[in-house]
């Protein structure tokens, strides 16, 4: 009897896997249509595709997904958003790589911080998250989730910028935001990363 | 042990050097540092990579999805219709002056008007063709017309048949849609040498960096379908493109063009020129426009310089016929404020080798064709502008205004020399 209690535990523990809630997804990205959900933010209109899900050699959970802007009159954006979760349902890592304008970029892998030194012995290659968070108070995740914003936005200004001038209107002038490209793609796909948090549980 | 690693490293160092040299180095009679390197090859993979002009995007505006409602249709799956979309025009223009003539009463030149007023439709269809159908609502009843109603249809990857009712490419200002006119107005020789919308077709192939193109037009003109009238024009255009990196690191694309026309029909022909002011009374004098004969042939070439912020266009034009006209526009624009203000200046230089060959009108009339605004005859024309185009929404939407001062002579007539200020403003919408 203690036999099968172990095997059981043993069986329930190996099978313990972190999943993604993606009609959940869907419900806060606007809903799925047609296996994308469209939302807009900052004059910017977001598509995502629904994630695959895929698990690795130590249980973690690896969703990917394509976020694109595609707005007709200006910058083209795609990139794959790779989202790492632990087998407990806790992201511990977010990157992206993608294409604006043409122009290659990656964030690099941001880390979750109490995961450094875990996981410092297994690749040594994890990225560091900000060292010094801005708010002493904020959890890992929205340390983690600001790092990532901030590294976004400046990767894609530096895709896109390659000396390239670009033509601002009266009316874009007087009615939108004096924000970068990098910044508005970065505040939108802040969305996408919101909703994956609150979506990956055990 | 040590003998070997300074060797090899000896070698390693030599290794670029003459054969003497580096035995020099080796038996004690030179020093490594006498020795002179030959540079550093360039990198091969910068030298390979190929500079690509990008014309710089335009920001986002909230007024986007009002114009994105132009496109009724998109789909390019679809194998029947790809695209369908409305397009129009509107320009209002107003010019304000006097233009002053020695010996005879001056002419005011205050006009306002509705130079354009164009509505019609594209489509894309079949994968490969593109239809596009215009009409013109503005001016005198000749003037409103269908203006295009043509087909593109792409028959090999980059070799295209055109095809319908629409204008034989001729000079920047004359190929150049409308809407994109960087000028209230086109210059004087452009208008004057304008062949008419009429039926046709041509063969182009674009196999950068040249392009190129040749067809037939009738010489018949009409404000609908034109038909076939004598044996027509001739028309062969030539371009060559490409783009070059600036030692600041950016990349301007240059275009150099030339285009012909052949008239077959000299002075039958309706669509070459497009009007004939013949017995008609000029302003300046008063004196009567002389017998305008035609054009048998006419070349343009010029050149197109293109950078992020500042662009040039330079384009040469000679008719000969009866007689000859010749004349150049150097028009140089920069934007002050990418995207929302654009400095725009023009030269335009006219002559002719006959008395009262050069036959046009001023302000907001410089097209005589367009309606029966005063028309000016003279031998030698010279107008100076220089004006700012402020863009509220993209090229779509742009309020024109500038000054321009214009100089006709008349020296080989009665001396009725022209010279006038004129203040030109204007609005321009497009989708």
């Amino acid at each position: 009897m203690k036999i099968i209690l172990s095997l059981l535990a043993l069986v329930t523990i190996s099978t313990e896997a972190a999943n993604l809630n993606v009609p959940g997804l869907g419900r806060d990205l606007n809903g799925w249509n047609g296996g994308v959900a469209s939302y807009s933010k900052s004059g910017a209109v977001f598509s995502v595709a629904k994630p695959t899900q895929n698990y690795d050699e130590n249980n973690n959970l690896i969703i990917t997904t394509d976020v694109r802007e595609l707005k007709k009159s200006s910058t083209v954006f795609k990139g794959l958003l790779r989202v790492l979760v632990s087998p407990d349902g806790t992201i511990r890592s977010i990157s992206m790589t993608g294409e604006v304008d043409g122009h290659k970029f990656e964030t690099g892998e941001v880390a979750r911080q109490e995961s450094i030194a875990a996981d410092a012995d297994a690749s040594g290659e994890i990225e560091v998250a900000a060292l010094t968070p801005a708010d002493p108070q904020a959890s890992p995740s929205q340390i983690m989730k600001d790092d990532f914003e901030a590294r976004l936005a400046s990767a894609v200004d530096r895709a896109k910028e390659s000396g390239k001038t670009v033509k601002k209107d009266l009316s874009s002038w007087l009615f939108t935001s004096s924000a970068s490209i990098g910044e508005v793609i970065a505040d939108g796909t802040r969305i996408t990363v919101n909703a994956l948090f609150n979506n990956t549980s055990r | 042990m040590k003998t070997n690693i300074l060797l090899t490293s000896l070698f390693f160092v030599l290794l670029p050097c003459s054969a003497n040299e580096a035995l020099d180095v080796l038996e004690g009679n030179k020093k490594v540092e006498e020795i002179d390197l030959p540079p550093l090859p360039d990198d091969p993979l910068e030298e390979d990579e190929k500079p690509v002009f990008v014309e710089p995007g335009w920001a986002a505006s909230p007024l986007d999805p009002i114009w994105a409602r132009a496109v009724l249709f998109e789909d390019n799956n679809n194998p029947w219709i790809q695209q369908l979309a409305i397009m129009g025009l509107y320009q209002w223009n107003g010019s304000w002056g006097t233009a002053e003539t020695e010996g005879a009463p001056d002419t005011k030149i205050d006009t306002s008007r509705t130079r354009r007023a164009r509505l019609g439709a594209r489509m894309r269809i079949f994968g490969n063709t593109e239809v596009e159908a215009i009409g013109e609502f503005a001016g005198d009843a000749r003037y409103q017309r269908l203006e295009t109603l043509k087909g593109k249809t792409r028959v090999l990857p980059n070799h295209y048949v055109e095809y319908g009712k629409f204008r034989p490419q001729f000079g920047i200002e004359g190929s150049k849609d409308p809407a994109l006119l960087l000028t209230p107005e086109t210059s004087f020789l452009t208008n004057m040498l304008m062949p008419a919308s009429t039926i046709g077709f041509m063969i182009s192939q674009d196999c950068e960096p040249w392009d190129w193109g040749i067809g037939w037009f009738s010489n018949d003109t009409d404000r609908y379908l034109p038909g076939m009238r004598g044996s027509g024009l001739i028309a062969a255009n030539l371009a060559y493109q490409m783009d070059e990196k600036l030692e600041g690191g950016s990349v301007v694309r240059t275009r150099w063009h030339l285009d012909y026309l052949y008239s077959m029909d000299g002075e039958s022909s309706r669509a070459l020129p497009r009007y004939r002011p013949n017995g008609m009374v000029a302003s300046n004098g008063p004196q009567a426009v002389p017998i305008y004969r035609s054009f048998r042939h006419m070349f343009s070439t010029g050149v197109t310089v293109e950078g992020e912020r500042f662009a040039f266009e330079g384009d040469f034009t000679l008719a000969n016929g009866d007689y000859n006209v010749w004349g150049m526009t150097l028009s140089p624009s920069y934007w002050a404020v990418p995207g929302m203000l654009r400095v725009v200046g023009r030269y335009h230089y006219a002559d002719t080798d006959a008395m009262g060959g050069l036959v046009g009108g001023l302000g907001a009339g410089s097209d005589p064709y367009f309606d029966s605004s005063p028309i000016f005859v003279g031998d030698e024309f010279h107008s100076f502008y220089l004006g700012a185009n402020l863009h509220l929404y993209q090229d779509k939407f742009i309020l024109m205004n500038g000054l321009e001062y214009s100089i006709l002579k008349d020296e080989a007539g009665a001396s009725f020399n022209t010279d006038a200020w004129i203040w030109h403003s204007g609005a321009k919408l497009s989708f």
